[in-house]
């Protein structure tokens, strides 16, 4: 199976990544590689197989809602880029 | 003593006589790493001064007479737990300067049981990799050949524990990242049952694969270390709920290796012996097989039918929930953030290029096609049906077998560069490792051998799910019998 250098770019935009010329050319080849190998399990029916996606079969955990680690506020904000009067600052969105 | 090849057992034993003191063996260690790393490069992240710390309060407790086996042990931590207060970079651009305000469970533990931590290892971005060359801070080289990867992604814990930089490490597995580097650097590794360890703090590459377990010189170390990070854990809601063996006591029992193995069942997946698996693995995986025959054990052969279409799998539904789980890296909140952004959708997309690698960059790029309209049936919601049936293999398998015998990898430590220029070349070094993840299985690597080029061989034990006393237990007997374990790969 082939992949596009027009799907590679838009996939691209959907993961919000910027993607040079060369990196386009670059997906094309290895994606399409990759998906070639992908093909494989076209081989296997699997038409009344239920799908599986966890190892382990369990309930959803439950908790009391009850407030455990506090304010972190602080410390939090501390691992930011930058911050402003207890915010995350960002770039301007709208002129 | 050589205090560079002690074993985790022999050092709790040094500690609590007193022989020695817990900063005595820190420094030790620390020493060894500022002479040996800047050639490894194993670690990226040396705490010295936290580990002294950590070592008086040991030797305190030591005195009071309230140590436990792991009380003064220096630890090697793979740079993926959350540590407070130390930089934990997951070998990334992005996490370069991340410090985390808060713990994980599994170094909470140790912590608490005293152990040291040494410092943060190096592995693949994100985990993600299978010869550590994608790291940001450059690749580990293998103590037995230097011009070799030490494999991956915990190639860094997998090369300290090798080359005697620390007694013990922590690793994870999420397609084989703790059991192909053990196997690649002569050393022991062990993936528990997905749930038996906490994930919480770990940061996430893909959830529903993701374990954490101990990297060591023995089967007996490693049972150690498991009994203290193993259990249930609220913070983390895939935890499983079930008791925690006494694993320590059951390998400390007075029983010899034939009592250990007489009757147990051992089968032998044939659909493993392919023209990938190197002449020498094979040749150590057939005396493998005669050792434990030799103990007692029944080896029959077992199918496995479904295992050629557990890579395609494992490719699909990885990149899947990696691509969802680093989603959260936007420059925003933490990690790194471009100079100059000109608006937010510039910043989103410039932090994350300029933040990521080549190799994770790629796979969210294949998570995110596979998840997205019009491909998400044809390729994920496949794969998950696959997984169900690769989930049968092993649970039709146990029908007939106690534990399950293969090579780790299917060749010994290759060459830095041999296969980065083809990423289907080195997602096919997972082969043996990849399935176990995808049915959630515990799986042990001991070394049953060396090649001509004089590089380690491991073989693979894979268990019953909650089953890692009986797999502990065969390894331990493998290496009551064997002597594989303690060929070291420096003077």
């Amino acid at each position: 199976m082939s992949i596009d250098a027009a799907t590679v770019k838009q996939v691209a935009t959907l993961a919000r990544l910027r993607v040079t010329p060369e990196e386009v050319d670059l997906y094309v080849g290895q994606l399409s590689r990759i998906l070639t190998l992908m093909e494989a399990l076209n081989r296997l029916p699997t038409d009344a197989v239920e799908p599986m996606s966890h190892a382990v079969a369990m309930a959803i955990a439950e908790r009391e809602d009850v407030v455990v680690h506090g304010n972190q506020r602080a410390a939090l904000l501390a691992c930011a880029p930058e911050t402003e009067q207890g915010h995350f600052r960002v770039p301007k969105m709208i002129e | 003593m050589d205090l560079a090849s002690i074993t985790l057992k022999q050092a709790a034993d040094l500690l609590r006589q007193r022989t020695v003191s817990a900063v005595e063996l820190t420094q030790f260690f620390l020493d060894r790493i500022v002479t040996h790393n800047p050639e490894l490069n194993a670690f990226i992240t040396v705490d010295a001064e936290g580990a002294l710390t950590a070592a008086r309060q040991a030797d305190a407790r030591l005195a009071a007479g309230q140590g436990g086996p792991l009380t003064g042990i220096p630890l090697a931590v793979k740079d993926l737990f959350c540590t407070k207060g130390v930089r934990t970079t997951c070998a990334s651009r992005m996490l370069a300067n991340f410090t985390p305000p808060y713990e994980s469970t599994v170094t909470r533990r140790l912590q608490e049981a005293g152990m040291v931590m040494l410092g943060k290892t190096n592995m693949d971005e994100f985990a993600m990799g299978s010869s550590n060359e994608t790291s940001y801070f450059g690749p580990v080289r293998n103590p037995w050949d230097r011009s070799r990867t030490p494999g991956g992604s915990s190639g860094g814990s997998a090369a300290a524990v090798a080359a005697g930089l620390c007694v013990a490490a922590l690793g994870t597995d999420t397609g084989g990242s703790i059991r192909q580097p053990a196997s690649m650097t002569g050393i022991t590794g062990l993936k528990p049952t997905y749930g038996r360890v906490s994930r919480f703090g770990m940061i996430a590459f893909a959830s529903s694969l993701d374990q954490a377990g101990p990297m060591t010189r023995t089967v007996e170390d490693a049972a150690l270390l498991l009994q203290a990070m193993a259990g249930h854990d609220p913070l983390d809601a895939t935890s499983i709920d079930q008791p925690v063996e006494d694993y320590g006591s059951l390998l400390a029992q007075d029983k010899g290796p034939q009592e250990r193995m007489r009757g147990l069942r051992i089968g032998i997946p044939q659909e493993y012996y392919t023209d990938g698996m190197a002449a020498a693995v094979r040749k150590s995986l057939e005396e493998a097989i005669r050792v434990f025959q030799d103990l007692g054990a029944v080896c029959q052969p077992v199918a496995l039918p479904c295992t050629d279409y557990a890579i395609p799998t494992y490719y699909i539904i990885a990149p899947a929930e990696a691509s969802s789980n680093l989603a959260r890296y936007d420059g925003i909140r933490f990690g790194y953030r471009c100079e100059q952004p000109a608006d937010l959708a510039d910043m989103f997309a410039r932090s994350r290029s300029e933040g990521f690698g080549a190799e994770v960059k790629r796979r969210i790029m294949l998570g995110t096609y596979v998840l997205s309209s019009g491909y998400y049936d044809a390729f994920y919601r496949k794969a998950q049906k696959v997984r169900r049936l690769i989930a049968d293999d092993f649970q039709a398998a146990f029908t007939q077998v106690d534990l399950l015998l293969t090579p780790t990898a299917p060749e010994t430590a290759f060459r830095i560069g041999e296969k980065n220029a083809d990423p289907v070349k080195m997602y096919l070094s997972d082969i043996f490792t990849i399935n176990v993840n995808l049915a959630g299985l515990p799986a042990l690597s001991v070394p049953c051998g060396w090649d001509a080029q004089n590089l380690p061989i491991g073989l693979q034990l894979i268990g019953r799910p909650l089953q890692e006393g009986t797999l502990l237990s065969a390894g331990h007997a493998f290496q009551q019998v064997t002597a594989w374990h303690t060929r070291r790969a420096y003077e």
